[in-house]
């Protein structure tokens, strides 16, 4: 039986199908070595052209383009009839379709936002209330990694609905402190002590010139704002350090910081209404 | 050794050095293989003291300074400290509102604060004797770049620029060829492509600048001169340039409106 099994293994390999099999293994290597070196040639052109996620885009592209083409090519070769296959194809394709409209639709975005440029890999960025660095723009999604660690996953189609905020664009910010001071300072005595403390900080920039204004007569206070400009770099920072600042500026120069209050009148010409505490216990 | 807070210092192990420029100060301390470095920066850019103890200062580092400990390569028997210009441009503003007339020449007179760097075997570190605060100077707060205020401001008359030992002085000379009166408002001055010179009499010196404003173009051109300042030919050259001057390097944008 060993013998037959033999013979018939040997009437089946004829020198023309060595011939047609051989040619299509060296047509699939041929077809991975492809894959694998033209994306790295094009990566340098792709760089230039639009940054890393461009390249790295066009690589997949690319790569899977290759694959699929020499694919075909092994399959005719080996005698497969595509026309069938496309055929199956078409059907598979228009059922996938509808089962995948979120992923087209997000692959689609994807394309878009890579081509449009609002935000790179490496800035940090704000989407809805979720503020991180990007650490990747795929094709449905969009990466990003949070101040806490966090990994969070957008999908591509959120992110072109959605307003972003790119936080590290520029190269410099504005950092806003609002501040109420109590109605009876003096408002141009303590906007010229801030804006000397600030011109002071050799961190705050001199031009564009730190501001404070004058924002609104507030319930417990007149409410100031405080407006200074520093590199995105020392943003944070200075951020954590400008109210505390502020207030031993405040402090030492005996301005009142008022706390939240209410106060009561039963009348224009009325004294203040008397409360007695009365202990129940 | 030195006649002058900067140049070479004898510093033995076991020695320490102290240094009191303008309101910065510098506190040196060799060990056997590692020098103490404690540094402080001023917080007035125009104080005049200048106070040298080496050896023989505190062998304690002075409060409120930043230290540092480097290895030292060899065993050198001297600390060698290097004025340098500022890392990055400083931008000033005129005294008063100046404005040059159509065809006219003006000249002002800017100085800088300077660094020290320090040499012990090997290039160490350097420190700003005064940081002076940042700035933005560009035509938009989108673009532009990072560069210092100078606190004083260009002045017309050299005998009113205060002269200290850690200041560098540079003249700039403007030519307005162009129809219209130029107003000044802000000079951006490329201090990393200036090279620092000291006189005779120990003051510190950049090159010459020139700013042509030609109807050619929108922005003015700046042109560094070569060699000593005109007038200080006696100068000589302590430090070269930070960075080599290039054709970007060399175009001051002059803003009339700023931040609009």
């Amino acid at each position: 039986m060993g013998e037959d099994l033999w013979m018939s293994l040997l009437e089946l390999l004829t020198p023309e199908r060595l011939g047609t099999g051989a040619r299509a293994l060296a047509t699939g290597v041929a077809g991975l070595i492809l894959s694998r070196l033209l994306p790295r040639m094009l990566e340098r052109t792709a760089l230039k052209a639009g940054g890393r996620d461009v390249a790295v885009l066009i690589k997949r592209i690319v790569r899977y383009a290759v694959l699929a083409l020499f694919t075909a090519m092994v399959l005719t070769e080996l005698g497969f009839d595509l026309s069938v296959l496309l055929g199956a194809a078409g059907v598979l394709t228009v059922a996938l379709g509808f089962a995948s409209q979120t992923s087209a639709s997000n692959v689609i975005s994807g394309l878009f936002l890579i081509f449009e440029r609002p935000f790179a890999t490496g800035d940090w960025i704000r989407i809805g209330t979720t503020s991180g660095e990007v650490i990747g723009i795929d094709l449905l999604s969009v990466k990003l990694r949070t101040a806490e660690n966090l990994f969070v996953r957008v999908p591509n189609e959120a992110v072109m609905k959605a307003e972003i905020t790119n936080i590290s664009r520029f190269p410099i910010r504005r950092l806003d402190l609002p501040i109420s001071i109590a109605y009876r300072e003096d408002v141009a005595r303590v906007r010229d002590l801030l804006l000397a403390m600030v011109d002071a900080h050799p961190l705050v920039l001199d031009e564009p010139r730190p501001l404070c204004r004058f924002v609104g007569f507030g319930a417990s206070g007149v409410d100031l704002m405080l407006a200074i400009w520093t590199t995105r770099e020392q943003f944070l920072g200075l951020k954590d350090e400008l109210g505390g600042l502020v207030k031993q500026c405040l402090d030492g120069a005996g301005v009142e910081i008022p706390f939240p209050h209410v106060t009561v009148y039963a009348g224009s010409e009325s004294d203040p209404m008397r409360i007695k505490l009365i202990d129940q216990g | 050794m030195a006649q002058h807070w900067w140049g070479t210092h004898e510093l033995e192990p076991g020695q320490t050095g102290r240094w009191q420029i303008g309101s910065g100060s510098l506190w040196l301390q060799r060990g056997h293989d590692e020098l103490k470095v404690a540094a402080l920066q001023g917080t007035d850019g125009l104080a005049e003291t200048l106070d040298i103890q080496c050896p023989g200062a505190s062998p304690s580092p002075p409060e409120d300074h930043a230290l540092a400990r480097y290895v030292v390569l060899g065993s050198p028997k001297d600390v060698r400290l290097d004025p340098k210009l500022s890392d990055r441009a400083v931008v000033a503003r005129p005294e008063f509102p100046f404005l040059v007339p159509s065809g006219a020449t003006g000249r002002v007179f800017l100085s800088t604060p300077i660094w020290v760097g320090i040499h012990c075997g090997a290039w160490l570190c350097e420190h700003p004797l005064f940081r002076p605060s940042d700035t933005w100077f560009g035509p938009s707060t989108m673009s532009g770049s990072l560069c210092y205020a100078s606190r004083s401001n260009l002045r017309r008359e050299l005998s009113s620029v205060p002269v200290r030992p850690h200041r560098a002085i540079t003249a700039v000379t403007i030519r307005n060829s162009h129809p219209e009166p130029l107003e000044l408002l802000r000079l951006r001055l490329p201090v990393p492509n200036l090279s620092l010179f000291v006189d005779s009499a120990g003051s510190f010196w950049t090159e010459d600048l020139v700013l042509e404003h030609t109807a050619e173009r929108d922005v003015a051109r700046v042109g560094i001169g070569q060699g000593p300042p005109a007038g200080r030919i006696d100068a000589r050259l302590v430090t070269g340039p930070r960075q080599p001057q290039g054709p970007e390097n060399a175009v001051v944008r002059v803003f009339n409106s700023f931040f609009s």
